[in-house]
């Protein structure tokens, strides 16, 4: 390799240094086996020109970027000087490297494998001293010497380097060669090309006439076409390389010259001896030299070259030459990051991977393929490389990262990704990276294996890629000669796969996107008014400000697992992170290891700030190297934005079914049992208080039908393999006729036969269905039993089976597996009305629907029976774009037990309304999906004695205007939005305490949405949310109207309601103040004050999902009184939430200082403000209430009571943390109220609503609520007064 | 002493100190507000300045004040006028650092102050 001059000078210089050096063995190295290096221990006198090469390139040519996030460590230098003494070796069998084709370096003792700069022909066999050199310990064979520097020991043997002089005869020779051989007398000098790498040809021995593998590779020359080589031209000669020829290395010994001629690509070199051979290349004759016995290698000329420390870029045509550092090394190797939006892809499981090529690494890459692709999400250069391509390490990496090991051999997975044209192996190649991040799950382990996740990925992307991605490949010998007409040119260059990311990725990506939009508006906005962020505080953050992308902008497939967190949504979560998902269609499987595609969906950002509503987004694109190494960077965490996912029907697929498996299983289930059927009514609350530990069960109404359900799946329906790949057809197989009996003829019969025979499909994980016979028998052994006996039942969900709770819908229908000691069968038809059933963990649910066949004998159109409106269920089969049933289990029926069964609707529609009259109810069957129901008569509201808010409960769908923010009471239940909904061409209102907190994923105008039980005030559509009050979402529309999804005749999933932790009715002015379109009739005092003492405080925790800790604060104040001076007189000014926040200053910043905070204080970003400690104590005691229990104002402290629900002890510091509380409140500054008053009735209301005892009477002050808090600005306010009091 | 008995101090701007201004005689008592243009530690002199007025301030009785040459302060005290250079100097009886305070507003509010004072004198009159 050439050197400068002036480096070898440094070379003599350092020689006589080198004397006292230690000369270390292999041995030790290994024995040690650390990661060392040698390089600088040798040279480190700055004086030295060539001080440890390969660190001292590194300050100027690493680029920025990628030294924030580079984890890795420098190797370790040895503290004292060290060479090491040995020789270079050809590989041999002696030393099996899983690379194949690496040099050697022996000392005697042991023989490692190498890499060599600055290679030479002459050092193979000759004994050299290594004087810099890095180390790296290697499982396959002890370790990897990275030969930097070296020298010969025996100084004899340095001639000069240019003289051409040696020749070396390829296989060693016992006889001198005379060249006597007629046939080979052929020799090549010239360019060298390129370099195939190693393979193996099955050819016929000429003696024994036996078929032997003999390795060999290709080397292609651009030769001169001049007949004789002579050495001494080689220098400086006038050569015309313009002749294409290929030479053929081949048999056991000469292949091993394999790494050395892959050093010498580029260079001249001249082989003589060469026989020459044709052969037939797809029809076409080649003329190829062979090497033979006699062959000799002529060493180039060392020519001057440049040594380049950037990235270089040599391009002809579809192929050329890369010069870069590695920035990563994944997937074994087959994935190569190069610089920013480079890929290199070392798919091919032919190719020789250097060791040495690690992080940070320089390495030329030549004869690469460059394939350009654009898609929706970006823009790659990807490097493809392919037989011609040949890598060789410029300088090797100081780090210490893992050396390249090829350790997979060939497998179905490497030969598909093969078949693939480059960019779509690149897609492979992330989806790959992708599925890693579904292990660390330790139930998965035995399915998810690494092979399966090959696996998966394969059958991923072949039902992915389009075929013309795929390319035929034609074998080494015909893509290395004929590579321009192979196809390996002719690359399909537009890429329009979907990235496939990881959920952290894609989330941080807006997350960086967002943050750049906001700095871009702070830097417009920051010149002009700079006083209205003060009035910021009056405003609460409108919840509405909420963007969506649709997944075609976006171009990115996510995969996950559904689940639905503890806090009640449905999220999709892969190991890197989770997002919050709007589905129509879920299937209620139980099987929480399924991951699923999700290609169409939009994605909604919640929470924005006003400003960025009206700007374009930045279209940043998606950086592949977040997709292989999922690390989220640290960023500012400045907004608050929910992101969601809303996908429309059918949009989320099954990514795998391993069919057998899943297939097996839920038959198992079915076959043979007994079901009970059971339709879910409503979920009850969640009893208990917000700060109480969960361990509380909840309570679902139910009513259990009088039927059960016999499976009769038999072995040989089992055995049938019906399924097809994908997603199959309803009809999988022949309808099997069912048995009707004769009673059943009687439409509308309210007797039931004892047993319906019918057709049950249950669809499987695999996106395919099992259709078998089952019998409906009735539970009652009495013939005929009138429907009405369905049993009102109460069941509990422990907390171990809250799951089950959540996913459970609204007027969902359920099968539950019979159990011979289970509550539901132990008095089998002994349930009575209101009992309590206790569900367990191992009861399984599915959710079930029931279809009608007009006739069953013939497959004519099947009628569709849904039980309630908001039952999922399957339209019409052949419109309906996704085949498949959105429950679990369809239920096809003979036409006859339609009647039947619409008497079960009719009790079942009586039943899910609230009050139910039971009265002119004669037109429910059949009620479309899409129908309203509005069930509230507007009945005269009783007088009210001011305890409970009452009236008339509705349940009713329509479509989300718009959510506007109110400040006034209806029925007592103070509200703080309405939510003006479009049902049947009228607005109808719902007014509410529902926060920004509670907010429904999704929710927010656009959306369409079920309320259930929501409270009539007894005016005309105006309605109240409860704590009893369940909102579902079914879809929602953009902004623009469009809608969404495809519309949703499926109902949603049942999404949480409004859980009282999160419904804090404060009462306001009493009942006369029914105005709800503003406050003018509730008198509003603004003053400015401040805050003498805080005379209550009540903190709690607001939800218990850990996940939501991230982004905002995890406590709510639902009560806060505070003494405040006007400057005239003294009043008790009580508030709550956000306003509470503010007057206790828990936004700002932590000022250290104040108090001896050590245990509370790390430095930390996040940490500097007062909410996040005070979070901390609140996490711990769950619900803190502080109390000043004396009767003068200004004793601090003295008779303060601090209690707490957790059982755990307030700590010391806690308590001086939560006083100081207060004295940071009270030396805040001057606040601008905007408060109503208050009279006893209100205060006795807030007592009852917060279990605490106010007793405002000590003070004897006058109370107020305070309705909006600002801070003062003082100035601002002089002014104003001073404005006032010129002009009066 | 001259005058046993203190009258509050009068808020006024540097301008109107000026010889023949009522204000302008011994041993009245006076708010001054301005910034300090310098100070000297020997003498515990310091010199404010408003609206191109300036006044020099014997601060020797003030004890918590810690002056820094560039921040707005506000003295109270009674004015002392040396004859031999006919040059006024206010006796600090007390004094704070009034910075951030907008001293446009300032003179307005003095202004408007007097005003008031003055009706609600008339008023009392009056009665």
């Amino acid at each position: 390799m050439a050197e400068p001059r002036s480096r070898r000078r440094g070379e003599s210089k350092n020689s006589q240094k080198m004397e006292n050096a230690i000369i270390l063995t292999i041995k030790e190295l290994v024995h040690k086996g650390r990661a060392v290096t040698g390089a600088s221990s040798l040279f480190s006198s700055a004086a030295s020109h060539s001080s440890s090469e390969s660190s001292s390139k590194n300050p100027n040519s690493r680029p920025g970027s990628f030294d924030s996030d580079l984890s890795c460590k420098f190797l370790a230098p040895l503290n004292h000087p060290a060479v090491i003494v040995g020789t270079i070796a050809l590989p041999s069998k002696t030393l099996i490297c899983p690379n194949r084709y690496c040099f050697r370096f022996s000392d005697g003792d042991m023989t490692i494998c190498c890499d060599i700069l600055k290679f030479e022909i002459r050092a193979i066999g000759s004994k050299i001293c290594v004087l810099s050199w890095n180390f790296l310990p290697m499982k396959h064979c002890g370790g990897f010497l990275e030969i930097i520097k070296w020298k010969f020991v025996d100084t004899g043997n340095l001639l000069s380097r240019c003289s051409g002089i040696g020749s070396f005869p390829l296989l060693p020779s016992l006889f001198p060669s005379q060249n006597d051989d007629r046939k080979s007398r052929y020799s090549v000098h010239g360019v060298l090309e390129s370099i195939s790498p190693v393979s193996v040809v099955s050819c016929m021995d000429g003696e024994s006439r036996d078929s032997v593998n003999l390795p060999g590779f290709l080397v292609h020359v651009m030769a001169c076409e001049c007949k004789s080589y002579s050495q001494n031209a080689a220098v400086g000669c006038s050569h015309a390389f313009e002749k294409s020829v290929f030479v053929y290395f081949c048999g056991l010994v000469v292949t091993s010259w394999h790494p050395a001629i892959r050093k010498l690509v580029g260079r001249n070199v001249a082989l003589s001896g060469l026989k020459k051979k044709m052969i037939y290349v797809r029809g076409d004759s080649l003329l190829v030299f062979v090497t033979t016995e006699s062959s000799v290698l002529h060493p180039p000329c060392i020519s001057k070259k440049q040594i380049v420390l950037k990235t270089v870029v040599d391009r002809r045509g579809n192929c050329g030459s890369y010069l870069g550092f590695v920035k990563g090394v994944y997937l074994k190797g087959k994935l190569v990051e190069m610089d920013e939006d480079v890929w290199l892809l070392l798919t091919d499981q032919i190719l020789n991977r250097s060791h040495s090529i690690r992080t940070d690494s320089l390495i030329c890459i030549r004869n690469v393929h460059f394939v350009n692709t654009k898609s929706s999400w970006g823009e790659v250069l990807i490097l493809g490389a392919c037989f011609k391509t040949s890598i060789t390490v410029e300088f090797f990496s100081p780090f210490e990262t893992s050396c390249l090991v090829d350790s997979c051999r060939q497998n179905s997975f490497s030969r598909f990704i093969e078949s693939l044209s480059f960019p779509a192996r690149f897609w492979a190649l992330l989806v790959r990276s992708c599925f890693q991040k579904f292990n660390g799950i330790p139930s998965e382990k035995e399915i998810l294996r690494s092979c399966q996740k090959d696996e998966l990925t394969k059958m991923y992307a072949e039902s992915q890629i389009p075929s013309f991605m795929f390319q035929p490949r034609g074998g080494i010998i015909t893509e290395f000669c004929m590579h321009e007409s192979c196809g390996c040119n002719s690359e399909a260059h537009d890429c329009n796969l979907k990235l496939v990311m990881p959920i952290s990725s894609f989330v941080q990506h807006y997350k960086v996107m967002l943050n750049e939009l906001l700095s871009q508006i702070n830097k417009n906005s920051s010149a002009n008014n700079c006083l209205c962020h003060s009035s910021s505080t009056w405003k609460r953050d409108n919840h509405t400000n909420t963007k969506t992308l649709g997944s075609d902008d976006i171009g990115v497939i996510l995969l996950g697992k559904l689940k639905i967190s503890s806090s009640g949504r449905l999220q999709l979560h892969d190991r890197t992170s989770s997002i919050d998902v709007l589905t129509p269609d879920l299937l209620s499987d139980r099987n929480a290891h399924r991951i699923f595609e999700v290609s169409e969906y939009n994605l909604i950002m919640e929470g924005l700030p006003e400003s960025m509503l009206h700007m374009p987004f930045l279209h940043n694109s998606f950086r592949c190297r977040n997709v292989v190494n999922p690390t989220p960077l640290a960023i500012e965490n400045t907004l608050t934005v929910r992101f969601s996912l809303s996908l429309g029907t059918g949009s989320c697929k099954h990514v795998y079914g391993h069919h057998s498996l899943d297939w097996r299983h839920d038959l198992n289930e079915f076959k043979g049992k007994m079901f009970h059927l059971f339709t879910h009514k409503f979920p009850m609350l969640k009893n208990g208080h917000p700060g109480m530990p969960d361990c509380t069960s909840v309570f679902v109404e139910a009513i259990v039908l009088p039927l059960e359900l016999i499976c009769s799946v038999t072995e040989e329906d089992a055995a049938a393999p019906d399924f097809e790949e994908h997603d199959t057809s309803q009809e999988i197989r022949p309808h099997k006729r069912c048995k009707t009996k004769n009673g059943l003829q009687r439409e509308r019969a309210l007797s039931v036969p004892h047993e319906i025979s019918c057709q049950m499909t249950i669809r499987c994980a695999s996106s395919h269905c099992l259709v078998s016979a089952a019998t409906l028998s009735n539970l009652k052994e009495k013939k005929s039993v009138n429907m009405l006996n369905a049993k009102r039942v109460l069941l509990e969900f422990i907390p171990e089976c809250s799951n089950y709770y959540q996913a459970l819908q609204i007027g969902g229908c359920y099968l539950m597996k019979h159990g011979t000691d289970d509550s539901f069968c132990a008095g089998r038809s002994g349930i009575s009305n209101n009992d309590k059933i206790s569900f367990r963990p191992e009861t399984r649910l599915w959710s079930v629907e029931f279809s009608f066949d007009e006739e069953l004998t013939h497959d004519g159109s099947v009628d569709v029976y849904p039980l309630v409106s908001s039952q999922p269920s399957l339209v019409e089969k052949q419109h309906v774009s996704s085949p498949q049933p959105c429950s679990d289990v369809s239920l096809l029926l003979p036409y006859d037990a339609k009647g039947l069964f619409s008497v079960f609707l009719k009790n079942l529609e009586e039943l899910n309304k609230p009050f139910a009259a039971g009265k002119n109810n004669n037109n429910i069957s059949c009620c479309t999906h899409l129908e309203t129901i509005m069930q509230a008569e507007p009945s005269q509201v009783p007088p009210s004695n001011s305890l409970f808010p009452e009236g008339n409960l509705a349940s009713f769908r329509g479509d989300v205007v718009a959510v506007d923010a109110v400040t006034s009471s209806v029925v007592d239940v103070s509200s703080s939005y309405c939510i003006n909904v479009l049902v049947n061409h009228q607005i109808v209102k719902i007014f509410g305490p529902l926060r920004r907190h509670s907010y429904l994923t999704g929710f927010g105008p656009g959306a369409s949405a079920t309320f259930y039980r929501i409270l009539g005030t007894g005016e005309d559509n105006r309605f109240v949310l409860t704590s009893a009050s369940f909102i579902k979402i079914n879809s929602r529309k953009a902004p623009d109207g469009r809608q969404l999804e495809k519309p949703a005749q499926q109902a949603a999933l049942c999404l949480p309601k409004v859980t009282p932790q999160e419904y804090v009715p404060c009462m306001l002015a009493g009942p006369a103040c029914n105005s709800f379109s503003g406050n003018k009739d509730n008198q509003q005092i603004k003053s400015a004050c401040k805050v003498l003492s805080v005379y209550l405080l009540i903190l709690q925790t607001r939800s218990d999902d850990p996940s939501e800790n991230e982004c905002r604060n995890n406590f709510d104040i639902p009560l806060a009184g505070f003494v405040v001076d006007d400057g005239s007189s003294v009043y008790l000014c009580w508030t709550s939430g956000e306003r509470a926040f503010t007057i206790l200053r828990l936004h700002e910043a932590f000022p250290e200082e104040d108090i001896d905070v050590a245990q509370w204080t790390k430095r930390d970003s996040t940490r500097e403000t007062t909410v996040y400690h005070l979070e901390q104590i609140v996490r711990v005691h769950k619900r803190i209430v502080m109390k000043c229990s004396g009767s003068q104002i200004d004793t601090l402290f003295r008779d303060i009571t601090v209690a707490v629900t957790s059982d755990q002890l307030l700590a010391k510091s806690e308590d001086t943390f939560l006083k100081w509380l207060i004295l940071n409140a009270i030396s805040g500054p001057l606040w601008e109220v905007a408060a109503s008053s208050m009279d006893m009735k209100m205060i006795a209301h807030l007592e009852r609503e917060q279990c605490v005892e106010i007793d405002t009477s000590r003070l004897n002050l006058q109370n107020v609520w305070g309705n909006e808090v600002c801070q003062v600005d003082p100035l601002v306010r002089a002014w104003s007064l001073l404005q006032g009091l010129l002009n009066s | 002493m001259a005058n046993s008995q203190m009258g509050p101090g009068a808020p006024i701007t540097l301008q109107e100190l000026y010889p023949s201004s009522p204000f302008y005689k011994e041993a009245v008592s006076l708010r001054v507000t301005g910034m300090l243009r310098g100070y000297s530690v020997e003498t515990a002199i310091g010199v404010i300045e408003d609206g191109g007025k300036s006044l020099r301030i014997n601060t020797q009785n003030l004890r918590d004040v810690s002056f820094r040459v560039g921040s707005i302060y506000q003295f109270i005290g009674e004015l002392h006028i040396e004859q031999s250079y006919n040059e006024a100097i206010l006796q600090a009886r007390t004094g704070r650092n009034v910075d951030g305070i907008d001293m446009n507003l300032y003179r307005k509010t003095v202004e408007l102050l007097r005003q008031f004072l003055k009706e609600e004198g008339n008023s009392n009159m009056v009665e």
